[in-house]
């Protein structure tokens, strides 16, 4: 298990080098001097070519491109124009924010979306199976932002009872949450209904009922182990839906996370902070993905002993022991 | 002859998959939905009281009336028009960045499916980079770099969208690859393009059709938000998103401005979706329940 | 008193497409330690029964609509889901057609087992896995295997672990329905012989629902032939192989080849299973049937017993009898 771990992360090298490679190339095909944009408007054109070769942009793209990873690596992304404060120390003075907005949606997320999804597939057809299902469609359709303006005018304009703006107290929490957590939450219902439909139809849950084994049981323990299987690549593709959709969330309630960050960047084309902002959260993406394909591997045996995890094996080869022990006593 | 007998019976089996999406009555409404959705939007010169950039400072900020049915903005036009006009700029939005990702991440996954091996290892990787970005972060980077405006917005909806149809294309033809009338059609001799385009394609369409009808509803949600965070459409012009954009700071004293162009995206999507959903259900019968 | 006596057992599912009759009063009887083979073609309403006695029916669309399973004098069709899970895995026990898909994937067969044995045994969490490992060994597999997932067996090996589950609580009545349909010839006859040494050892009861009549003429003691939900002759397994009496028993055996005639053709059945949403008129057999009358078609025919234990549900036994001798 650990060997397939440090597989992974080895492997992430070349696909977040990929990355930054993709957002150098961003950077690039933008038109404006980023010399003149970081001297400022009122600089003369010695001040501006002085900086230039200060900052090596005159260099070859490829040499510069060398050293942005280089400078990457060691926690470097480069200087924001406006401030001219490193960009790494902003975003990490914005990121928790935008990671907390993250985590809360997908735990909201994956709480109701795996309960309604276990209900209406268990009780098909029924008034709650029917509920679930327009209450996904509905989740599907709306925009995270527009449901964002929604919920302030409902419950801030209309019944003044949450904040609209800002991230201070839980209380701030509960609208962006909501609002990015019913998109997901969506999403996870029509996944764990559909995939617990499949399963429930195996035969090996026919098996555990033949045992005698009690409903709840089955549902519980034979059904949702194979059926979350799908259920959390789904999860983790909503956890990076909902960082990426941090641009707008954070944009309707006024957050100051890390998208709020990267959208008053792009408005003041202030590139390196989007720049540092995208290779951040794609960063974060990749991790999370590959805590996912880990997660994957645990729950389902049939990958994991790809990878050599006979951990539990050991554990019970006690237990035989014991069967031979105590027959030879007898 | 034998191409008379083929052809007579893909129709009947397009007859009995249309049979079935039309027995879908939730599907046969989101159909139905659209096919409105797109009248009124085509029709928009035609049904729009007012154009869309007609201001009329008397009537602005007005509530939804019988003469402004969603009321009027800050300069007095009427939303109603503008949402009819923003309707063809979000539906063209919609079904051409569809189109360029099909485009591209089509070929790019047929490519890698077909010709397997190195080809498919560098194409793969390519895709993987790509999708460790956040679609929406994506087209955000896009189009920050490329600016905003219609055909940007496209392009950067279109490219955000690639790796999934890539990944689609790529798992419909490897499945149809490895069947037996690839293997005799080779066997008599057809060249790789023809089978890719006489066979593998037509046959490994039937994901790519549902993955296609959920994707302009992506397309449209992703547009819009490009449009809302001040990237994508600019105002005047009156795209969905662009609108949302434009009403949110009267959302307290005007909610009117931001109700009607949301509702109108999400019917969009939700028709969208349906017909996603029913069209899946119709094509794959091992999913059907 | 039998062990299991089904009366006049009636199971349909209620679908959009029509009520499909899956099992039309059927009346079967096991005793103790008896094997009974329930014969007949797929779609003949085998497995319905079997999931039946389980009262496992898939409920929708799927009902007991009448008829009686006594066991041991209790009607299991009145028993409620909670008194039920008593009795499946304790009492009654069965083994799926398909060893692929019968087990679990995401559990351990050590799990697995030692789960059954936790259910109906005050056993303690390690004393269920010593016996787990236990029936492992019974079924020839090394217990040091009971760590290990399903997918890390092979199918006749998988079939031993879905016996091992049923066998665990040493149950008075296994239904095992196909068995060794799914598996390789060489190994169907392993499995077969040990389900059979087991079934011996523990005293158990089976119905063994299969469609090859060889399987049948090695362990069964009974068999009773099925037919579009009804049993259509029953009786003991010289009665069937020897006095065949019903025109579709007959139809099966001229559709297997045998190795003592000399068969120059095989006689299939002619015709094709009916569809059970809309079942014939009268005798359900009737439009394949090549002793067919023209009352056949009229009124359902009754059973009679023609010699002791021998049921048969047509009366025009006696062409068939005679037939058959001639032979």
């Amino acid at each position: 298990m650990h060997k397939y771990i440090l597989k992974r992360l080895i492997l992430l090298i070349p696909v977040l080098l990929g990355v930054s490679l993709v957002v150098f190339m961003m950077l690039e095909i933008t038109p404006g001097d980023p010399a003149r944009q970081l001297a400022g408007s009122d600089a003369s054109e010695e001040a501006i070519e002085q900086l230039r070769g200060e900052l090596g942009l005159n260099d070859p793209a490829v040499t510069r491109f060398v050293r942005y990873i280089w400078n990457a690596c060691h926690g470097d992304l480069g200087k924001s124009y406006t401030t001219k404060a490193p960009v790494i120390n902003e975003i990490m003075g914005r990121f928790p924010t935008t990671f907390t907005l993250a985590c809360l949606s997908t735990l909201i997320a994956g709480g109701t979306g795996i309960l309604l999804g276990i209900i209406s597939a268990t009780h098909q057809y029924s008034f709650l199976d029917r509920f679930a299902t327009v209450f996904a469609l509905l989740g599907v359709s709306m925009p995270v932002f527009w449901l964002g303006m929604m919920l302030i005018v409902f419950f801030s304009v209309k019944l003044a009872i949450l904040p609209s703006s800002g991230f201070s107290t839980p209380l701030h929490w509960i609208m962006p949450a909501v609002a990015v957590g019913y998109r997901a939450s969506a999403i996870i219902t029509r996944q764990t209904r559909s995939s617990m439909l499949e399963v429930i139809r195996q035969d090996y849950i026919r098996t555990a009922r033949a045992k005698g084994q009690t409903e709840k049981v089955v549902i519980y323990k034979h059904a949702l182990k194979n059926a979350l299987i799908p259920v959390i690549t789904v999860l983790g593709l909503q956890f990076g839906a909902g960082l990426g959709g941090a641009v707008v969330t954070e944009t309707v309630f006024s957050i100051s996370g890390l998208g709020k960050l990267m959208v008053d960047s792009i408005n003041s084309r202030n590139y390196p902070m989007v720049q540092g902002g995208v290779l951040v959260i794609a960063c974060v993406f990749t991790l999370v993905n590959l805590a996912v394909d880990v997660l994957y591997a645990y729950l389902d045996p049939r990958i994991k002993s790809q990878y050599g995890g006979r951990v539990k094996a050991k554990k019970l080869l006690k237990t035989t022991d014991a069967v031979k022990g105590g027959g030879d006593q007898r | 002859m034998s191409e008379q007998a083929l052809s007579s019976k893909k129709k009947s089996m397009g007859a009995e998959k249309f049979h079935a999406f039309m027995k879908n009555k939730l599907a046969v409404a989101g159909a139905m939905l659209l096919i409105a959705m797109i009248l009124l939007v085509a029709l928009s010169p035609v049904l729009a009281p007012y154009g869309y950039d007609e201001q009329n400072y008397e009537v602005a900020r007005q509530t939804p009336s019988f003469h402004h049915l969603a009321g009027t903005d800050e300069l007095g036009r009427d939303i109603f028009s503008r949402i009819l006009y923003g309707g063809r700029v979000s539906l063209t939005i919609g079904i051409i960045s569809v189109g360029i990702g099909l485009l591209c991440g089509g070929s790019l996954g047929i490519l890698a499916a077909y010709y397997g091996g190195i080809t498919e290892t560098v194409l793969m990787r390519i895709i993987d980079i790509l999708m460790a970005i956040p679609s929406i972060i994506l087209a955000i980077s896009i189009c920050a770099a490329l600016g905003s405006g219609i055909v940007n917005t496209m392009i950067a909806v279109g490219i955000s969208s690639i790796p999934t149809y890539a990944r689609v294309f790529r798992s419909a033809v490897i499945s149809e690859k490895s069947k037996e009338y690839i293997e005799a059609s080779r066997a008599v001799g057809a060249g790789n393009m023809r089978i890719i385009l006489r066979h593998i394609l037509p046959n490994s369409l039937a994901p790519v059709i549902v993955q296609a009808s959920l994707g302009v509803a992506q397309a449209i949600t992703t547009a819009a938000s490009l449009s809302f965070i001040g990237l994508g459409i600019q105002p005047p012009n009156p795209e969905w998103g662009a609108l949302l954009s434009g009403g949110r700071q009267y959302i307290r004293d005007y909610p009117h401005m931001v109700v009607y162009p949301g509702i109108a995206i999400m019917l969009t999507v939700l028709a969208l979706n349906l017909i996603g959903d029913g069209l899946r259900d119709a094509l794959d019968p091992r999913l059907k329940r | 008193m039998n062990l299991l006596e089904l009366k006049d057992l009636t199971i349909h599912y209620f679908t959009d497409e029509g009520v499909v009759k899956a099992v039309n009063g059927l009346t079967l009887s096991v005793g103790a330690g008896e094997t009974v083979g329930l014969v007949g073609e797929t779609g003949a309403g085998k497995t319905t029964t079997a999931l039946g006695i389980m009262n496992l029916v898939p409920d929708p669309p799927g009902k007991i609509v009448s008829g009686e399973i006594l066991y041991q004098g209790e009607d299991l069709a009145k028993k409620n889901q909670m008194e039920m899970r008593d009795i499946r895995g304790r009492q009654i026990s069965m083994i799926f057609q398909d060893p692929m898909t019968a087990l679990n994937p995401v559990l351990t067969v050590g799990d697995q087992i030692a789960e059954v044995i936790r259910l109906h045994e005050e056993l303690s969490r390690a004393d269920a896995y010593i016996k787990a490992a236990k029936m492992l060994e019974m079924v020839g597999i090394p217990s040091e295997r009971l760590g290990e997932y399903p997918h890390q067996f092979s199918g006749g090996m998988k079939q031993r672990v879905v016996i091992a589950i049923a066998l665990a609580c040493s149950p008075k009545l296994l239904i095992a329905d196909e068995p060794t349909t799914a598996l390789d010839v060489t190994i169907q006859a392993q499995v077969l012989k040990m389900m059979n040494d087991l079934k011996q050892n523990l005293g158990t009861s089976m119905i063994l629902i299969t469609h090859d009549l060889g399987v049948v003429a090695e362990t069964c003691d009974k068999v009773a032939i099925m037919y579009a939900g009804e049993i259509v002759e029953s009786g003991s397994l010289e009665d069937i192989f020897l006095h065949t009496a019903h025109p579709y028993t007959k139809g099966l055996f001229e559709s297997i080849p045998s190795l003592k005639k000399d068969t120059k053709r095989l006689k299939p059945i002619k015709g094709l299973m009916p569809d059970p949403r809309s079942l014939p008129e009268g005798c359900s057999f009737s439009p394949r049937c090549p002793y067919v009358k023209e009352k056949c078609a009229l009124e359902d025919p009754q059973v009679t017993e023609i010699a002791e234990g021998h049921f048969v549900k047509c009366p025009y036994w006696r062409d068939v009898h005679l037939n058959r001798e001639e032979l």
